[in-house]
């Protein structure tokens, strides 16, 4: 079974002490340091798929002390890493069981004192070892890990309300096949957008409700046809959209989208950005970027997990 | 006044190599609460970082008059505001504690320690007169220890994005309480 990104990590820290502690730690307690380390090395999973690998590449432990305690002494390791690594960690076994090596390694190299000698262990063989370990329980503690979800954390001023995030579509009664396109895509993707026919009960009054509509909105779309006069209703939300403007300022948008370059866009609309559009596709581009809200980021649906 | 310049052979230089994990964040411990989280690893703010860490051991590293960058960062459990030198972790202050004994104490007491044995032989060698006193001091100088490690750093935990500031920080996978930014204390809601 693969290991948790919770085990990995646990086993790093231990990693971690058991190393520094054999390291760092007080002469006095070498042995008992360098048992622990070993213990850990031999039963946890993480150090063992290091370990595991150079098993048997090393050289010959009791060839290596016999070479590294007599008279002139001689401390090679073979060249290549693996090689290497295994022979260092065979060291600290046969050291961990006849700490004698440790005291004669040392009087070869004129150490006359145990720190003498502990140390220059440490630094010949703990240290290297130790070194080499840390990169490659390393590596593999990151193969072993997936990727870091990220998260967003959005200040709350950047966070609207359910109630002014909606998106009013303006046109004439002629045009709802097209208005109704727009809205469903708008609502597939998310947004909120607003259309009397869904959004207005049957017997509401309807300049309220038009109002309601506008106060609750980021945008107003007109979708500009040869049917599209600057009168009545029309007018009227020409009027609302300018007065929200007025009164939300960059938190609404005024879109214009003229489908015959031949409509005339009526004045009050013309300081506001629009686009003469040939198809639904273009339009919809041009009003997800006029928008001033955003969608959230990419996630996976509900039940798809 | 101003400042006598720093002579060459005032100045050491040693390496410090703090292991941010795979993502480049490391690890920060809260000096209030003692829970963990991460930032983002910044060479140029770290060295700032590391140089308060230092101060406390009579060592000044890098460059003098960068306090600035030392910018405070807010624990994102407990809203504690230290400077980014205060939110090291126990293994990093252990780490840089011993490279520091390493690397300038060791081989000042060692220094300190020659300079004695040489004063006091030479003062037996002119003794002289009716009364003598003859001094003598032995110093064996102690080994320098292993050079320490820092790392390897797990690649735990979830990564925050502030919108605020652009800013990222880690945060263990269940934490989901968080409401201030760590950087500019905008109020913030994880989404």
């Amino acid at each position: 079974m693969e290991p948790t990104r919770d085990e990995i990590a646990d086993s790093l820290r231990q990693f971690k002490a058991r190393r520094d502690s054999l390291l760092h730690d007080d002469v006095a307690t070498f042995e008992h340091h360098l048992a622990r380390f070993l213990e850990f090395c031999d039963r946890d999973p993480l150090a063992q798929t290091v370990l595991g690998p150079v098993k048997g590449k090393g050289g010959d432990v009791d060839v290596w002390w016999a070479a590294a305690t007599q008279h002139e002494p001689q401390t090679s390791f073979p060249s290549d890493a693996d090689g290497e690594l295994e022979l260092q960690y065979g060291l600290l076994r046969s050291a961990a069981q006849v700490p004698n090596h440790v005291f004669k390694l040392g009087i070869a190299h004129h150490q006359h004192k145990r720190d003498g000698w502990v140390d220059f262990f440490r630094t010949l063989v703990v240290r290297p070892f130790a070194e080499e370990m840390s990169h490659r329980i390393g590596k593999a503690a990151d193969l072993a890990t997936p990727e870091a979800r990220t998260v967003q954390a959005v200040p709350l001023v950047r966070i609207p309300s359910p109630r002014e995030v909606r998106i009013f579509l303006s046109h004439k009664s002629v045009d709802k096949p097209l208005v109704r396109r727009y809205y469903d895509a708008l609502q597939a993707l998310g947004f909120d957008p607003w259309l009397d026919e869904p959004n207005m009960p049957a017997g509401s009054n309807l300049e309220r409700e038009l109002l309601r509509g506008f106060e609750e909105s980021c945008a107003a779309i007109f979708y500009v046809t040869d049917s599209f006069k600057d009168e009545k209703y029309l007018a009227t939300e020409i009027d609302y959209a300018i007065h929200q403007k007025r009164r939300k300022e960059k938190k609404f948008a005024i879109v214009t989208l003229r489908y015959e370059s031949t409509a005339p866009v009526p004045g009050l609309l013309q300081p506001f950005v629009y686009k003469d559009v040939t198809n639904d596709l273009e339009g919809f581009e041009f009003i997800v970027k006029a928008l001033p809200i955003e969608l959230a980021p990419v996630r996976w649906k509900r039940d798809v997990v | 006044m101003p400042e006598e310049p720093v002579s060459p052979c005032d100045t050491l230089t040693f390496a410090v190599s703090l292991s941010p994990d795979r993502d480049h964040f490391l690890r920060r411990a809260c000096p209030s609460c003692g829970r963990e989280f991460k930032t983002e690893a910044d060479p140029a703010e770290l060295q700032w970082a590391l140089a308060a860490q230092c101060k406390r051991m009579g060592v000044e590293i890098g460059e003098q008059g960068g306090d600035e960058r030392n910018a405070p960062i807010r624990c994102t459990f407990c809203g504690h505001e230290a400077g980014g030198a205060e939110m090291h972790t126990e293994e990093t202050v252990d780490y840089l504690k011993r490279l520091i004994y390493r690397e300038y104490v060791l081989p000042q007491i060692n220094s300190v320690f020659a300079g004695l044995e040489q004063s006091l032989g030479r003062g037996s060698r002119r003794a002289g007169g009716m009364f003598s006193i003859s001094l003598s001091f032995k110093h064996s100088p102690s080994p320098l220890p292993p050079r320490p490690f820092h790392g390897p750093e797990p690649a735990d935990y979830k990564i925050v994005e502030f919108l605020c500031c652009g800013k990222k920080i880690k945060i263990p996978d269940n934490f989901i309480d968080l409401h201030s930014c760590a950087f500019c204390g905008a109020e913030v809601a994880l989404v």
